[in-house]
C-alpha cells in the first residue's frame, strides 16, 4: 500500500515537472520573441490575445493543422519515429533535475496559504531518485545529452537530404566539442559541491558557486549555450546557410517537437542547471508572509527566466562566427579555461577545508 | 569630407575577436531598449503627422469674415463667393463654395487666409473618392465635411464621399439653421 503511495505520487511529481517544464516553455519562447524584437527594434507578437501572449498557441495549432509528409527517398520508419524518441529520451532530465521538487514546493507553498500543512516535497521524484542513488543526477544528464547525438545523426541521415546531413555533422562537430570542457566545468563544480543536485545548492547556502569560481560559470555558460544549440553556437540549423540544418524537412507536427519542444527544452535545462550548479537553486532572501515553500519555487523560477534573458541577450548581441573558428574556440580556449576552473575549484576546496 | 566620415563608422562598428568587443556589442544591444520603435502598428495605432501636412482642406463657418481673398488666389479656380446669412463676424455676408474634385492641394489659399479669420486649413484627411464627376460643396456642406472628418478620425483614409454623402448634407442642414439664428437681421 505505502509502495503503491509512493509510486502514485512519483507519478504525479513527474506530471507536475512535465507541466512546470511546458509553462517554463511557453514563457520563455513568448519572451524570446517580444525582447528580442524589441533589442532588432521590432514588436514581435502583438496582436493575437493580449500583446501577443496566445500567439504561441495559435502557431502551435497552426503546425498542427498541416500535413504530415515524408520525402520519397527518405528511410520512413526512422523518420517518423526518431523524432518521438529524441522527445522520449530529452524529457527523461525532467525529474533528474529538481524540477519537480521545485513544482511541489511551489504547490506546498500555495496550499500553506491556505492553511493546509502538508509535506509534498519529500514525494519529488527527483528527491527519491537522488536519495537512492546520490549523484545520478547531474551524470544522468550528461549522460542523456550524449545519447541525443547518435540520435539526430541517424535523423539527418533519414531525411536523405544534403543539408540535413550537413546540419548533422555540424551538430556532431559542435556538441564533441564542447562535450570536454562541459565535463571539465561539471567537474570542477562537482569538487565544489558534489554531483547531487540538492547537496550542491546545500552547499551554495552560504556563497553561490558563481562567486567562488567565475572561471567555471562562463564555461558552463558557452558550452551549455553549444550543447542547447542557442545562437551564437546554432551552426547545426543555420537558418541563412543551411536551411534548418538537421530538420530541413520536417514540418506540421514533427517541427514542434523538433524545434519547440526539444530545442527549447534543451535550453531550459541549460538554465536549470546554471541555475542549480552556480545561482543557488532555489535558495534566496525570504519574502515576509510567504512560506518558505513557495519563495522557493518564485526564486528557482525567476533565476531560470533571469538566466535565458541572458541567452536571449546573447543571441541578439552576437552574430555566428564560422565553423573552424568555434571549433578552434572549443578545443582550446574552452579547455584551456575548464581545465583552469577545475584547478581554481580544487584550491578553494582544499583551503576552505 | 564623406570618405572620412565612412572610415568613422567603420571604426566605431569595428569587429573585434575579443571579450572586449562581445562585451561592447552587447552594450550595444541592450542600448535598444531605451530606443522607441522607429516603425508603427499602422492600421491600429495612427501614425504621427508631419506639420506641414498638407491634406484635404478643412474651412471653419464661424470664423470666415468673408473677405473672399482665398478666391483670389486659388490657381485652379475651385473656390466661390455664395451669399449668405450676414452674422457678427462675416458682415458682408459672404461664404466660400468648394470644389474639391477640382483642387490641386496646393495650399496658397490656407496662406492668403487672413489671420483675423483663419477659417481655411489643412484637414488630416489625405482625400476623397467618389463615382461622381464634378463636386460642389456649398459653404455649409463644407464645414459640415470638416466637422465630420474631425468627428470621426478619418486620418490618412480616402474617404468614400458616395457612402457619407447623407451625413454631409444632414449636418450642413443644421448648420445653415445655426448660422441663420446668429444672422444679425434674425437677432434684431
Amino acid at each position: 500500500m505505502d509502495a503503491l503511495l509512493l509510486v502514485l505520487i512519483a507519478v504525479v511529481s513527474t506530471i507536475l515537472a512535465f507541466a512546470y517544464g511546458g509553462v517554463l516553455d511557453l514563457i520563455t519562447i513568448y519572451l524570446e520573441r517580444k525582447w528580442w524584437g524589441k533589442l532588432m527594434q521590432r514588436y514581435g507578437p502583438t496582436h493575437v490575445g493580449y500583446a501577443g501572449l496566445l500567439q504561441l498557441i495559435a502557431d502551435f495549432l497552426k503546425y498542427l493543422s498541416k500535413e504530415l509528409f515524408a520525402p520519397r527517398r527518405a528511410f520512413k520508419l526512422f523518420y517518423y519515429a526518431i523524432p518521438l524518441i529524441l522527445i522520449a529520451v530529452i524529457s527523461m532530465p525532467l525529474i533528474l533535475i529538481p524540477l519537480d521538487y521545485v513544482a511541489l514546493s511551489g504547490i506546498q507553498g500555495i496550499l500553506q496559504l491556505l492553511g493546509i500543512n502538508v509535506h509534498l516535497t519529500k514525494y519529488a521524484a527527483s528527491k527519491l531518485i537522488s536519495q537512492a542513488a546520490p549523484g545520478i543526477g547531474l551524470l544522468g544528464y550528461v549522460a542523456v545529452v550524449s545519447v541525443t547525438i547518435p540520435l539526430m545523426y541517424v535523423l539527418a541521415w533519414s531525411q536523405s537530404n544534403k543539408y540535413g546531413a550537413l546540419g548533422a555533422f555540424r551538430t556532431v562537430l559542435l556538441l564533441v566539442t564542447y562535450e570536454v570542457p562541459f565535463l571539465i566545468a561539471i567537474a570542477s563544480v562537482a569538487a565544489l559541491g558534489g554531483l547531487d543536485f540538492y547537496r550542491a545548492v546545500e552547499y551554495q547556502k552560504s556563497v553561490w558557486f558563481v562567486i567562488l569560481n567565475p572561471i567555471a560559470a562562463l564555461v558552463l555558460f558557452v558550452t551549455l549555450l553549444a550543447e542547447s544549440e542557442r545562437p551564437p553556437f546554432d551552426h547545426p540549423e543555420a537558418e541563412q546557410e543551411i536551411v534548418h540544418g538537421w530538420n530541413v524537412e520536417y514540418g506540421a507536427g514533427e517541427f514542434i517537437l523538433l524545434y519547440g519542444l526539444y530545442l527549447y527544452t534543451k535550453a531550459i535545462y541549460a538554465s536549470a542547471i546554471i541555475t542549480t550548479l552556480l545561482l543557488g537553486g532555489w535558495l534566496g532572501p525570504a519574502i515576509p508572509g510567504i512560506p518558505v515553500a513557495l519563495t522557493n519555487a518564485i526564486w528557482f523560477t525567476v533565476k531560470m527566466i533571469a538566466v535565458f534573458l541572458l541567452f536571449i541577450w546573447v543571441r541578439a548581441a552576437l552574430a555566428r562566427p564560422r565553423v573552424d573558428q568555434i571549433l578552434e574556440l572549443g578545443w582550446t580556449k574552452m579547455l584551456a579555461l575548464s581545465i583552469l576552473a577545475l584547478f581554481i575549484s580544487l584550491a578553494v576546496k582544499v583551503w576552505l577545508v | 569630407m564623406s570618405k572620412a566620415k565612412f572610415v568613422e563608422v567603420r571604426e566605431k562598428w569595428k569587429i573585434r575577436p575579443s571579450v572586449l568587443g562581445i562585451l561592447k556589442s552587447m552594450k550595444a544591444v541592450a542600448e535598444y531598449n531605451f530606443h522607441s520603435r522607429p516603425t508603427t502598428l499602422y492600421p491600429f495605432e495612427k501614425n504621427k503627422l508631419p506639420e506641414a501636412f498638407r491634406g484635404l482642406l478643412g474651412y471653419d463657418i464661424e470664423k470666415c469674415i468673408g473677405c473672399g481673398a482665398c478666391v483670389l488666389a486659388c490657381p485652379n479656380n475651385c473656390l466661390y463667393r455664395r451669399p449668405g446669412p450676414k452674422t457678427e463676424k462675416n458682415k458682408p455676408g459672404i461664404y466660400i463654395a468648394f470644389e474639391p474634385t477640382h483642387c490641386l492641394f496646393c495650399g496658397l489659399c490656407v496662406e492668403a487666409c487672413p489671420p483675423v479669420s483663419g477659417a481655411l486649413r489643412h484637414t488630416h484627411a489625405i482625400s476623397f473618392v467618389t463615382t461622381k464627376k464634378k463636386v460642389v460643396w456649398e459653404p455649409w456642406e463644407w464645414a459640415a465635411m470638416t466637422k465630420l472628418i474631425d468627428e470621426m478620425d478619418w486620418e490618412f483614409d480616402a474617404i468614400d464621399y458616395d457612402r457619407v454623402e447623407h451625413l454631409v448634407k444632414q449636418k450642413a442642414e443644421e448648420i445653415k439653421k445655426a448660422l441663420e439664428e446668429n444672422a444679425t437681421g434674425a437677432k434684431k
